[in-house]
């Protein structure tokens, strides 16, 4: 495998040293998850007309004061593409384990489309960030489309019961959308969450599916608050377990959720990114969550690749969508496995310390001690990868 | 009495088999849906249609206490077509059980229902009653087979040429208070496709699904 574009950060760590200035994404580390070629932005937005924004609200310190903060949260936006109100998706679902909330699920499951942006929030949000989206939705005689909002828990860091996201910040974040590479970590919706006891976040990854003949794109984003430490693993590499041993956590929280948005440029059709969804978890798992008992976690997958009209979807007569043969839906399968679990990563290794509600401190994936177990068990490029 | 258009069944005392298309066509498959009720768990063929929600070869129907031998018979008729077992060519058999008692099988019984599913030609009645119903919608035809064992009915199957899609399929399916009610599209056949090439697919619109379930709900 090739080493790609070594950073300076990957350097120094194979020259043993010590210090990394500022967070960076798993590759720049050095650490290759999987096999298959990314896209030119390794992120969600290397599919065609998908756009991502964050709002992000991080205000005041000290004692939780319900209401007033500290505050510790936002929104995440991913237009599927820009009309979609108006020109519906394909999408499928999936919930490893279904302690949360993803709306729109009914909607995917009996009529097979996505016809919203897609918001990610804390848990508190759902119904105010709902309500947000619904206003874009056409107001005519047809039914009007499902918003869909996906949460995850931040009340360990943020004063979620205080309800500090309002329709202006859904709106700034569908406004901050755009197609350039995606802003990683403790943003947006991810702003306040953990992911195996470090600081946690929004994380993004892609994969290109490669024939003689075609080319298409396989995006993951992910808002990552789940897992515990003990079970990290970072490209099989039991990181959590060693790490544990020598930085213990300051707080100990539940294993919580993750909601996990696939795209794909693929013209697929609706029970196929049902199995796209499924795999998402195969890519989770691999970085050592078990969906525990508590956690939300939920798939969602869409694809750009077919696209219906809203007056053909209610209209009086048939219409006809492309669908990829499913004898060839395995590198597509190992796409969103592979984009799902370096999405995670990138989460982790892009966010940093953050310190919330009364004073509870969450510290960031220390990215020098990780390099080097990944050296001393031979997954940093240069020292087993190529 | 009106007759199916889109399936064809094929009897046997121990054995009814619902045929979209002849044993041995060539590799393809259909959409299909499928609702449990109750505490039906007799089925077989499950995990491809819940996969990959197609279907293809016959559907069987068998008293729940002989479906494995009805499936390994299905199997059988699989290998016939390819031995690598496809999910085109009639892999894996989705076979229905139907809470009755078996009637006794002559020893050769898998040779025969294979002979009647190659040359569909049907024998004596199988030990439930089946009643054949069909509606209309503008465009599309809607057919039923109702399986009724000891009063209760305890499968149906729908067969339509409207071009649906599975999760259109599943809300067909969910009509019906059988104990297991199957729904398959025959409008859209999936051929085996060469590297790179796709599949074009119909699909019907809302208001043309609200009239198939219409006509699904109050056939003639």
């Amino acid at each position: 495998m090739q080493l790609g574009a070594a950073s300076l950060v990957a350097a120094e760590a194979r020259a043993g040293s010590t210090t990394i200035q500022g967070r960076h994404r798993a590759r720049d580390l050095g650490i290759r998850i999987g096999r298959m070629p990314t896209g030119p932005k390794n992120g969600i937005t290397d599919v065609t007309g998908v756009e991502v924004g964050h709002a992000t609200i991080i205000r005041g310190e000290g004692a939780l004061e319900i209401g007033k903060g500290p505050i510790r949260t936002g929104v995440t936006a991913i237009w599927p593409h820009r009309g979609i109100v108006d020109e519906f998706l394909p999408c499928g679902i999936d919930a490893p384990n279904g302690n949360g909330e993803l709306s729109g699920m009914l909607q995917a499951k009996r009529m097979g489309v996505l016809n919203s942006p897609i918001c990610l929030t804390n848990t508190s949000s759902v119904g105010m960030v709902y309500d947000a989206l619904q206003t874009l939705q056409p107001k005519d005689l047809r039914p009007a489309g499902t918003p869909v909002v996906g949460e995850t828990w931040d009340a360990e860091l943020n004063d979620t019961v205080g309800r500090h996201v309002t329709s202006e910040h859904v709106i700034e974040a569908l406004k901050n959308a755009n197609s350039g590479p995606v802003t990683e970590g403790a943003v947006g919706g991810g702003t306040g969450m953990i992911c195996y006891e470090y600081k946690g976040g929004i994380g993004t990854a892609s994969r290109l599916v490669e024939s003689n003949t075609e080319s298409y794109t396989v995006g993951a984003l992910v808002q990552a608050n789940h897992g515990a430490r003990a079970l990290l693993r970072i490209d099989g590499v039991a990181v959590g377990a060693e790490l544990a041993a020598r930085n213990k956590p300051e707080i100990s929280p539940d294993l919580n959720s993750i909601i996990m948005i696939v795209a794909t440029d693929a013209p697929l059709l609706s029970h196929q990114l049902d199995r796209l969804s499924r795999r998402a978890t195969h890519g989770l798992a691999k970085t050592g969550s078990i969906s525990g008992n508590g956690s939300g976690d939920f798939t969602m997958a869409f694809s750009t690749g077919n696209r219906v009209p809203r007056d053909a979807f209610y209209g009086s007569t048939a219409y006809q969508l492309q669908s990829i043969e499913q004898f060839q839906l395995g590198p597509y399968l190992e796409a969103v496995s592979e984009s799902i679990e370096e999405a995670i990563v990138n989460a982790l290794c892009m966010a940093e310390d953050m310190t919330g509600i009364n004073g509870n401190f969450v510290p960031a994936l220390p990215l020098v001690q990780t390099i080097d177990l990944m050296r001393k068990h031979g997954r940093i490029a240069g020292t087993g990868h190529e | 009495m009106s007759r199916p258009t889109l399936f064809r069944t094929i009897d046997l005392p121990y054995c009814q088999a619902l045929m979209l298309e002849s044993w041995n066509a060539a590799p393809g498959r259909f959409f299909v849906a499928y609702r449990a009720n109750g505490n039906f768990n007799a089925l077989l063929g499950q995990g491809v249609v819940d996969e990959f929600r197609t279907i293809s070869g016959p559907i069987f129907l068998a008293p729940a206490e002989s479906i494995g031998g009805v499936y390994d018979a299905g199997m059988k008729l699989a290998d016939a077509r390819d031995e690598e077992a496809p999910i085109d060519q009639g892999w894996p058999p989705f076979t229905i059980g139907i809470d009755t008692r078996s009637p006794d099988r002559p020893d050769d019984w898998q040779d025969r229902l294979l002979d009647a599913l190659k040359t569909e030609q049907s024998a004596d009645k199988p030990p439930w009653s089946s009643n054949f119903s069909s509606a209309r919608t503008d465009d599309y035809i809607v057919e039923s087979s109702s399986l009724v064992s000891d009063g209760v009915t305890a499968a149906n199957i729908l067969v339509t040429d409207a071009p649906m899609l599975p999760s259109q399929l599943d809300r067909l399916a969910g009509l019906s208070k059988a104990s297991i009610s199957v729904a398959v599209s025959v409008g859209n056949r999936l051929p085996r496709l060469p590297g790179g090439e796709k599949h074009q697919v119909d699909v019907i619109s809302e208001a043309q699904l609200d009239a198939v379930i219409r006509a699904a709900s109050s056939p003639d």
